[in-house]
């Protein structure tokens, strides 16, 4: 069976091309990983992004937090092996994999001398997720792919309800931290061809796979 | 399997044949000489690419038939005029007062040179072989020719023949005291070579710009940038193409692909 099937242009990027290109990605742009208030953050940088305290009554300055992510791993369809259930990867699927640091600034000492005192605490936590690629075509060469999470797991975390709380936040920040991942049609044709995008995205054979003319 | 791969079938493999034809753009040749029946002759030429149906069979060769060479020559034949050379010679004629003799009278001629601008076209049909390399930190994927199959230099003979004919007529006229033998001498010119020795003198400079025929169907610097920087903290993404490789792959359809390490 040929590449280019009824089209004329074929790309495809795979697994490993994949993952190279987030590495590149969260290695040239770690902000998009690491997330925090004062005192953890004090300022916007290419490392880290700063966001602004959780506000609650009598908590003076708000709850310090910051969140830390690995820089995520994805498995296109078919699975390299088993997820932990309920999670099925299907076909045109791929999963995401992440560890995440959630810090709390920790204020003790509220009704003594100590207050202000911040002490960080934190939790690690493997994250997955299962996302669908989304294509975004504009012109002949002018695109890319990103990825929609539409499920998230944290194996372990119990009880379920804190469980599903976590699920939600993580499937909240992997979107947000994803809108701004591209794979730009030239890393998957390798700029070989200005490609007017006739189908895909889809996953199959491991890979990312999209169709077109060329103009 | 390769991080990416790019296919393209024969319809999209001659778009990018007619794009790489376009940006070879116009090759101008070194300044040559050759001859021509008993003249020499000195040339530039130029030439560009157009047309041409593409044809892919694994495992590595793209046949190209019917490219339309256009080429521009600029020749310079030498002509040496001494064959109409001549002397009149001295006659005296008796008189009773002696003899009356008429000076001896000799007409040397030159030697000119004569231009001749000529354009016209050739057809071409060839295989052309796959080449990938990586010269000064940028990948190229040439294709380059291999095998002439046809190269159809036309009417374009025929046409230069009479253009040498006329270019000759013109540089003539002015010469001095050519007049009365002007015919003599573009017939006596012009039927020194003939349609066999203009072919032998054109096929070979039409054939510079055939040898090494180079198409260039892509190119890319090794260092790839994934995301031009957007913002101060949002800097350039790049990868590094490691290897790449060209092929064609027959299947249900022919197709050349490209498959890139990153």
């Amino acid at each position: 069976m040929s590449l280019t099937g009824t089209h004329h242009v074929f790309a495809s990027i795979d697994e490993r091309g994949t993952n190279r290109a987030l590495q590149a990605f969260f290695g040239a742009r770690p902000h998009y990983l690491h997330y925090g208030s004062a005192p953890f953050v004090t300022a916007n940088s290419t490392s880290v992004t700063q966001v602004p305290p959780i506000a609650f009554p009598g908590v003076p300055g708000g709850i310090a937090y910051a969140i830390d992510l690995t820089v995520p791993v994805v498995d296109l369809f078919p699975p390299d092996g088993p997820l932990p259930p309920p999670l099925v990867l299907g076909p045109g699927e791929l999963s995401i994999t992440t560890k995440v640091t959630i810090t709390l600034g920790c204020v003790t000492g509220a009704a003594g001398g100590d207050r202000g005192h911040v002490t960080p605490v934190h939790t690690t936590l493997d994250v997955i997720a299962i996302a669908d690629p989304v294509g975004h075509y504009f012109s002949p060469g002018v695109g890319y792919v990103s990825f929609q999470v539409k499920q998230v797991l944290l194996p372990g975390v119990a009880p379920a309800s804190l469980q599903a709380v976590l699920d939600c936040l993580l499937e909240m920040i992997l979107n947000g931290l994803l809108a701004s991942v591209q794979l730009p049609f030239d890393i998957i044709d390798a700029g070989f061809v200005k490609l007017a995008l006739e189908a895909g995205p889809t996953i199959a054979g491991n890979q990312i796979e999209i169709w077109g003319d060329v103009s | 399997m390769a991080d990416s791969t790019a296919a393209v079938d024969e319809t999209a493999a001659n778009t990018l044949l007619h794009a790489a034809e376009a940006a070879a753009g116009t090759q101008t040749s070194p300044p040559g000489s050759g001859s021509l029946g008993p003249f020499s002759a000195h040339w530039s030429a130029s030439a560009s690419f157009a047309g041409g149906s593409v044809s892919l069979a694994a495992p590595d060769t793209v046949s190209i038939d019917n490219i339309q060479v256009s080429y521009s020559l600029n020749l310079s034949l030498g002509i040496d005029l001494s064959f109409l050379d001549f002397c009149l010679p001295q006659v005296c004629i008796p008189t009773p007062f002696g003899d009356i003799c008429t000076p001896k009278i000799c007409l040397t001629f030159p030697s000119i040179n004569v231009p001749v601008s000529f354009s016209s076209s050739a057809i071409l049909s060839a295989d052309f072989g796959i080449n990938v390399h990586l010269t000064a930190g940028t990948w190229f994927v040439d294709v380059v020719i291999q095998d002439v199959r046809k190269l159809d230099l036309g009417t374009a003979a025929t046409a230069l023949l009479l253009a040498i004919g006329a270019a000759i007529a013109t540089a003539l006229l002015a010469v001095p005291f050519i007049g009365p033998f002007l015919s003599l001498a573009v017939a006596a010119l012009t039927a020194a070579f003939g349609l066999a020795e203009v072919t032998g003198l054109l096929g070979p400079i039409v054939s510079l710009f055939v040898s090494g025929l180079t198409f260039n169907v892509y190119q890319h610097s090794q260092d790839f940038q994934v995301l031009p920087a957007s913002g101060p903290f949002d800097p350039a993404v790049d990868v590094t193409l490691v290897t790449v490789t060209a092929g064609v792959q027959a299947t249900d359809k022919n197709e050349l692909v490209l498959s890139v390490d990153i």
